[in-house]
């Protein structure tokens, strides 16, 4: 199923559950997957599925009240996040696992200098305090025009591209050895996304850290991701590497989401993307939980929640009828 | 910045211009007389309009020459006969009239036109009749100004004769108080047929077009000239001055108190969100808030000043009789405040930086106290800066039950003597406050808000 | 983000639906509707014993002083339930404490449940009434108040230009004078008497309603729908009151249930100061009756018109709180959103 050389993160059965516990949402219900030192692996999924949820609770980040952590385990190295006390907790977060987020505008704290904001980062874990110059040398690193002058701006006066910048630079200050990157381009311009992966690569590259990647856009997944897994309604519902997943997708609903996208080549179809909406967590259906919105859906779907099936030894799918879904 | 401020400036010319022409709307117009308002209706009408002309009521209200005067009340005919009311010779009846009634009065009889008071000297006057002469008949007003004399119509003696007319007419004389300073007496004579009157007038002259209520009240406004109150005369804007200490000592320590509390239980509240410490601040804010104000006044002073003895009870000889009723401000005030300020906390709480800083690994208590305090504080600025007027009002109650001489208890008095010329100095100067107070809020938000410039 | 996602209205849930459904779900919010409904009831029985008297042209029981009656204690403290008995065996009397005498203790139970006050009428009744008063200005006053604001602030931020400009100045102007002496100033002017307590609170509350209805028209009014309307011909009349109004107009309903009890407040703070109802039993009349006789040890009245107060201004606060979360929670720093 996966790469047996000791893994960086590894998430079983994951269950973080909303609302009281006698009506509980659950928002992310048993979800497993592991990391790979270096690797690059993609969630993808509709918004409202869970895939935030989860990327969250890798650095037990989702707060608590409302979330609860209901089951499952995250070790990181081998220890439980979700057994730790506060104090290891932070750190390590921005030390260890670091975050970027969706809207750099509403991310940084918009009262603080940029440098600043950098330079706290730093400081959280390191007895010292940092010196201007490393600030200066980490905007320079990623790519920042003029970081003297970003250092000493609101993160207001800077532009969505520099904000995100910013942001990647002060995810990085500890040279962590997860990122997670929740939507990093969705905000941004599509110039800038392309600058903003070409960015993420070479650090990567350079720092040799995994990178998990949430998003919703396939294009992006493509572009960097090894491995993904496709989130539903607080569920997995498809694992695999990349390039198979997306050329030969073993559930309807990866066929949908690929649907859904529009293609330079080939014959020009019409769009069809996926009727309805991502249910409700609270409301979740019966049976297989896609079931209401497949095309596939016959009668054992709605009464029956398929398991895990193996489709090789690298991928799975949760669909009854997987070996039955028509090539995109 | 400069620039700003100074369109600001011009910004607040028309609210202020606003809140004169509604205090002058309200006290002016709405209230009928500020004379009867003030001294009572069982006055007599001399008084009242002396108080008038002290304070520029009797001119007309925004422009014109006429006003009417109250030594002769336009009479109402429909009602009765007043102001000849069981005069002889003089009698209601029925007409063809807008009211449907005029009065009569017998030939060859001299009528008095009663008035209530002299007219007040080196004034002009008008009287206005609406009147018809029967067939043959005459009538005279005197003694009357000879200017309007007519010429076709027969003198008596000196007084003013009404054209003859079967039909109902206009007719109007000038007296000049000055010409005739001690008469102060005007007859009807009528001869030949009887003089049927339905509206008659007496108005007095402005000394010019603008000569107005209102613009005597910008004038006094230009002028800083507040006027007099009417319950001890003392000039108002003295006693204005001598209010503002103990209001301010009493307002400003309840205001820093209950601020630096309520700031303090809403970080409180928003570090232990959502627990029972929380949901104990939540439930304990809006009950206090529930409690009516006066009945934290009556029963502090009733248990803690009168009961128990831990503080005096009534009066403003030191500290110590400051300290029940700023503890009662505060108290009272406190669920309110921490509410807000709670609301402000979480708000910012639930803001994406926090989950960025979360995510760096900075500490619940760095989050709170760094991050969160200081997005706060930009709404925590611009909140005190504009309750600051406020703090200038006093406190109506806790002043006029624990008997502190400001501006409160200066309010309540005025209120309850219906001092009308304090009330409106209060009111307008506490407006003027507000309005200077906003534009000053502006500019801290644009001094504690980064993203905020002030073009 | 994961909180707001995990909550989102499901489709085919209107705005009110699923506002409706949390408040149902919320307890304490529905506690305070019973209390409200209690309130209300009270308050129309008051109207009801008020008309009757008024029709029949007699002094209502709440008015009849008893000179006998005086400061009698709330019904179940009183003496007559205990009473002196003689055992007929000793010939020793002995005292029958009021528990014990259950058959006289009903009957009088009723009697007074809450005291009289110096006069000897009857606190529970005069409390009823008061409720009748506080209810009275409550509404008026909210009718002369939302006409005004929603349908200055639809104007002012449906049309902007020269309308706005003249509607904020109406409004700034009005937010400027301090409110509490504007009202006391309005009814002071207006005379003595319910008119103008009716005005000074009405004319003062529509400011804040209107500054928040203003507010969302200005964001509904470049919203596609409001073009598409425009689109389609349809009158500004239509467009405001049929298409945008119905979109804001839980701002109304929230600003009403927050504002209902500060007009009951200011009524009783209005009528304590002898400038508001005259010759009834109001609970700010009640309270400086009561504050003169507390000073001898009358705690009962005085008590009672607390709990009274505290309790529909509790109510209504909670209610407001709900609704505010239920419906729109952006609407909690209300008044602080003009910088913005």
């Amino acid at each position: 199923m996966n790469k047996a050389a000791s893994p960086l993160i590894e998430v079983q059965d994951l269950q973080v559950h909303f609302g009281s516990p006698a009506q509980p949402v659950r928002a992310v219900d048993g979800v497993s997957f592991q990391i790979a030192p270096g690797e690059t692996i993609a969630l993808v999924g509709e918004s409202g599925c869970g895939k935030s949820v989860t990327a969250m609770a890798l650095a037990r980040l989702v707060p608590e009240p409302p979330a609860r952590y209901v089951g499952g385990q995250i070790l990181y190295q081998g220890r439980d996040v979700l057994q730790q006390d506060e104090d290891a907790l932070r750190a390590i977060r921005g030390n260890e696992i670091s975050y970027i987020f969706q809207d750099p505008g509403s991310s940084l704290n918009p009262v603080f200098r940029i440098g600043y904001q950098i330079a706290e980062a730093i400081e959280l874990h390191r007895s010292d305090v940092p010196t201007r110059q490393e600030v200066l040398d980490l905007l320079r690193w990623v790519g920042m025009p003029d970081p003297a002058r970003a250092a000493r701006a609101y993160p207001h006066e800077l532009s969505g591209g520099m904000q995100q910048r910013a942001m990647i630079a002060m995810a990085l200050a500890c040279h962590p050895r997860l990122l997670v990157a929740d939507e990093p381009t969705t905000a941004l311009d599509v110039t800038i996304q392309a600058q903003m992966l070409a960015l993420l690569t070479r650090l990567q590259a350079e720092l040799g850290m995994a990178i998990l990647l949430i998003t919703h856009n396939l294009g992006l997944v493509a572009g960097i991701a090894e491995r993904m897994h496709v989130m539903y309604a607080g569920q997995f519902v498809e694992a695999g590497p990349t390039e198979a997943v997306l050329r030969a997708p073993r559930h309807p609903y990866t066929r949908g989401l690929l649907h859904a996208v529009p293609r330079l080549e080939g014959t020009r179809e019409r769009l069809t993307g996926i009727d309805g909406m991502v249910p409700h967590p609270a409301r979740l259906p019966g049976g297989c939980r896609f079931h209401p919105r497949c095309p596939m859906c016959q009668t054992r779907c709605e009464v029956e929640a398929p398991s895990a099936a193996e489709v090789d030894d690298t991928r799975w799918s949760r669909c009854h009828f997987w070996s039955e879904v028509p090539p995109p | 910045m400069a620039r700003y401020i100074l369109r600001r400036i011009l910004q607040m010319i028309p609210t202020i211009f606003g809140v004169i022409v509604i205090t002058f709307i309200l006290f002016n117009l709405v209230g009928g007389s500020p004379g009867a308002m003030t001294l009572g209706h069982h006055v007599s009408p001399r008084l009242l309009e002396e108080f008038d002309e002290v304070r520029g009521f009797n001119k007309p209200l925004l422009m014109g020459l006429w006003s009417g005067t109250r030594a002769f009340e336009d009479a109402d005919f429909s009602r009765s006969a007043s102001p000849w009311q069981g005069k002889k010779g003089v009698q209601r009846q029925a007409v063809d009239t807008r009211s449907g009634w005029a009065v009569s009065f017998a030939p060859d009889e001299s009528h008095l036109i009663p008035l209530r008071f002299p007219l007040h000297p080196e004034t002009r006057f008008r009287w206005s009749f609406r009147y018809r002469l029967s067939e043959g008949a005459h009538a005279w007003i005197f003694p009357a100004d000879a200017d309007e004399l007519d010429k076709d119509a027969e003198p008596w003696r000196e007084g003013t004769p009404f054209p003859a007319a079967p039909d109902w007419r206009q007719w109007r004389t000038m007296i000049d108080t000055s010409a005739q300073p001690d008469q102060q007496q005007w007859m009807l004579y009528v001869t030949g047929g009887t003089l049927e009157i339905d509206i008659v007038r007496l108005q007095r002259r402005a000394n010019h077009w603008f000569d107005s209520q209102f613009v005597h009240y910008l004038d006094q406004i230009r002028r800083f000239d507040l006027g007099y109150s009417s319950q001890t005369d003392q000039p108002i804007g003295q006693m204005i001055r001598a209010g503002i200490i103990p209001s301010l000592t009493l307002t400003v320590p309840i205001f820093a108190i209950g601020l630096v509390l309520a700031i303090c239980i809403s970080l409180v509240c928003a570090f232990f969100r959502d627990t029972w410490l929380d949901r104990f601040f939540v439930v304990l804010s809006v009950a206090l808030m529930s409690i009516n104000y006066l009945v934290w006044i009556i029963v502090g002073q009733y248990v803690l000043a009168f009961q128990w003895g831990w503080f005096p009870v009534w009066g403003y000889e030191s500290m110590a009789y400051l300290l029940l009723p700023i503890l009662i401000g505060v108290v009272s005030g406190l669920g309110t405040d921490v509410r807000f300020y709670r609301t402000v906390m979480l708000d910012e709480m639930y803001k994406e930086y926090v989950r960025t800083a979360f995510a760096k690994g900075v500490s619940r208590k760095g989050v709170l106290f760094k991050h969160v305090l200081k997005n706060a504080l930009i709404t925590v600025v611009t909140n005190v800066v504009i309750a600051i007027p406020f703090l200038y009002t006093g406190s109506l109650l806790l002043e006029s039950f624990f008997g502190i001489p400001g501006l409160g208890y200066l309010g309540i008095n005025a209120i309850n003597s219906s001092d009308v010329d304090v009330i409106r100095a209060i009111v307008l100067i506490g407006s003027v406050l507000y309005v200077v107070a906003n534009l000053f809020t502006d500019i801290c938000y644009a001094w504690v808000d980064p993203r905020v410039k002030l073009t | 983000m994961s909180a707001t996602t995990a909550t989102a209205p499901q489709s085919g849930h209107s705005l009110w639906q699923e506002a409706r459904r949390r408040l149902r779900r919320n307890r304490l919010a529905m506690a305070c509707l019973w209390i409200i409904g209690i309130y209300t009831a009270l308050a129309l029985y008051g109207e009801g014993v008020y008309r009757w008297h008024q029709w029949r042209d007699v002094t209502p029981s709440y008015q009849r002083t008893d000179l006998d009656k005086q400061y009698l204690q709330p019904s179940y403290l009183r003496a007559p339930f205990a009473r002196e008995q003689m055992d007929w065996a000793t010939g020793e009397t002995y005292t029958v404490s009021g528990w014990q005498r259950w058959g006289a203790g009903w009957t009088r139970l009723a009697q007074h449940p809450l005291g009289t006050d110096g006069l000897g009428r009857d606190v529970f009744q005069r409390l009823v009434q008061g409720t009748r008063i506080a209810y009275q200005v409550g509404i008026i006053t909210s009718l002369i108040a939302i006409p005004l604001g929603v349908l200055l602030g639809c104007l002012a931020g449906y049309f902007g230009g020269r309308t706005d400009d003249f509607i904020v100045w109406l409004y700034s102007t009005f937010a400027a004078i301090p409110g509490l002496l504007f009202i006391l100033a309005i009814a002071m002017v207006v005379g003595q008497g319910l008119l103008g307590v009716y005005l000074g609170i009405g004319l003062t509350m529509w400011v804040g309603l209107c500054r928040l209805i203003r507010g969302e028209v200005i964001k509904h009014r470049d919203r596609p729908y409001v073009a598409a309307a425009r689109a389609l011909g349809l009158s500004h009349v239509r467009i405001i009151f049929r298409h945008i109004l119905p979109n804001v107009f839980h701002v109304v309903i929230v600003t009403f249930t927050l504002r209902f009890p500060a007009a009951i407040g200011t009524e009783v703070f209005l009528s304590f100061l002898g400038i508001g109802v005259q010759g009834e039993p109001s609970w700010g009349i009640m309270i400086s009756n009561a504050r003169l006789r507390l000073w001898h040890g009358v705690w009962w009245e005085m008590a009672f018109v607390t709990a009274a107060i505290f309790f529909i201004v509790l109510a209504f606060n909670l209610l407001g709180d709900a609704l505010r979360d239920a419906l729109d929670p952006r609407l909690r720093t209300e008044g602080e959103g003009d910088h913005e």
